[in-house]
């Protein structure tokens, strides 16, 4: 049996308590596990950026209180506590140690990536072509950049159209109960209108996410059940969740 | 000795005086000098806000004082193991010590036998303070490294700390588990080190249950951070 894993799934395995980390191997344990390019674009987007941010922070703020103060402020912009929650622990884990923090966060930049492999069909979906997953960190004056995270409608040059174009027959109404932006995206798709690239695409993420375990022949395996019910019901496609309770 | 006492208690008595007739009355820990005397009282809180900005100053020099202060022990500890004798307190660099290479040799020798001491614990208690040495003793060792020739190193040495952090409250070392730390030890003291050596023992530290990354749920926020993912960028 095949099981494709989401974005969730993906960070849970390696930032997860030791409870879900188990909870997860029952899961996929005996499974041929894959993934997709756009998966891994999000995980570049979310968590990865996430690192590049807390080194950023460490490497110009020399005092830790100072830093802490700056990972609120971009906490509140980015609407996620999880880089706060990074730089805490590292915190406590090197002991308010500067110079170790900086050197285990940097080491975060590769080691993510390879656990984003670990265990997962090296080959992944990529019906979008998604162009975050191309994205890349560079070095400026020894602070690193993660280029290629960003994407919008004028800029973005991957095959997600086209991917909604193959996958428009699908959609059939009367609609599930979805939050109303996703809906509203779907039935447009479904009548042919394809606005589906830049923040569009990124609303319509799960959706992409549960066709790409379809195209793959497999189940989709996530914590978020809640958000992918309704897609995985419209697609036809099985849902498994680790069982965290 | 007695007329300095005298003097002390005196001069003291004077001082409490001349605030009780300097000072009418507090408010929110400022002191409000009587009279009209605005400039007074502004030059007050100009001061306390100096004040403030220069004891957070002092504390953050302390904490250099007290960082230097540690590696000056480590340097001086490795001269005693170079030497076999007690330190002295002449501060000697790595450098100049008698014989750095050995120095680190032992400083690993001494690390995979406090690796090889958690063996056999038989509660996390007892494991608990058996720990505390072994990540002294890698925190030295991370201490030896420079950040520019050594990255990987650095890089691997941190890992088997988190490993050891991490898991040491969590559960009892396996006798396999506390073999992995001590290979990696092993693997920390050969000459080259690359990325690919990092992930291979990282690989090796998730298939023995012992992770190296800190888990990010274990308060209040978990909820925040992991209803789903957020994308924002």
């Amino acid at each position: 049996m095949k099981l494709f894993l989401d974005t969730t799934i993906q960070i849970d395995r390696i930032f997860g308590s030791r409870k879900k980390r188990a909870a997860i191997r029952a899961v996929c344990d005996g499974k041929e596990c894959f993934c997709s390019g756009y998966v891994l674009g999000e995980f570049y987007a979310t968590i990865v950026l996430d690192a590049v941010s807390v080194y950023h922070v460490l490497l110009t703020e020399q005092d830790l209180n100072e830093a802490e103060k700056r990972m609120e402020e971009l906490s509140r912009h980015r609407h996620s506590q999880r880089t706060h929650l990074i730089f805490i622990r590292l915190r406590q884990l090197f002991d308010n140690q500067i110079e170790e923090m900086k050197c285990e966060i940097e080491s975060y930049f590769e080691d993510l990536l390879h656990m984003f492999f670990r265990g997962v069909h090296p080959d992944l979906q990529d019906g979008t072509q998604c162009q975050r997953a191309n994205a890349r960190i560079t070095y400026e004056d020894e602070s690193p950049i993660l280029e290629g995270v960003f994407c919008n409608k004028k800029t973005c040059q991957c095959n997600v159209v086209d991917f909604w174009k193959r996958h428009q027959a699908l959609i059939t109404l009367p609609l599930p109960a979805f939050e109303e932006k996703v809906k509203a995206l779907l039935e447009e798709i479904q009548q042919g209108r394809y606005d589906v690239k830049g923040n569009n695409c990124r609303t319509l993420g799960d959706a992409v996410i549960v066709l790409e375990a379809l195209d793959g022949g497999g189940e989709i395996c996530t914590t978020n059940r809640k958000d992918f019910s309704p897609l995985c019901e419209l697609f036809q496609v099985g849902l498994q969740s680790p069982d965290y309770t | 000795m007695m007329y300095e006492a005298d003097n002390d208690t005196r001069q003291m008595e004077l001082t409490a005086t001349l605030n009780r007739e300097l000072f009418s009355h507090y408010v929110d820990g400022a002191a409000y000098v009587n009279g009209d005397s605005m400039l007074h009282t502004w030059l007050l809180f100009n001061g306390r806000s100096r004040d403030r900005r220069l004891d957070a100053h002092e504390k953050s020099l302390d904490a250099h004082d007290k960082r230097i202060k540690q590696l000056e022990g480590l340097f001086l500890k490795d001269q005693e193991y170079d030497s076999g004798e007690k330190s002295t307190k002449k501060l000697v660099s790595p450098e100049k010590s008698q014989n750095p290479e050995n120095g680190l040799l032992r400083h690993y020798e001494r690390l995979s036998a406090y690796i090889n001491s958690l063996r056999g614990r038989e509660c996390i208690d007892d494991q608990f303070q058996h720990t505390t040495p072994v990540l002294l003793e890698i925190d030295r060792i991370f201490a030896l490294y420079s950040e520019g020739s050594d990255r990987f190193r650095r890089q691997l040495i941190l890992k088997l700390r988190s490993a050891v952090k991490l898991n040491c409250l969590d559960q009892l070392f396996t006798d396999g588990q506390i073999d992995l730390l001590i290979a990696i030890v092993n693997r920390l003291r050969l000459p080259a080190l690359e990325k690919t050596d990092v992930l291979n023992c990282l690989d090796e530290l998730m298939d023995c249950d012992l992770p190296p990354f800190p888990s990010l749920e274990e308060d209040q926020r978990e909820n925040e951070a992991f209803s789903g993912h957020d994308d924002t960028n």
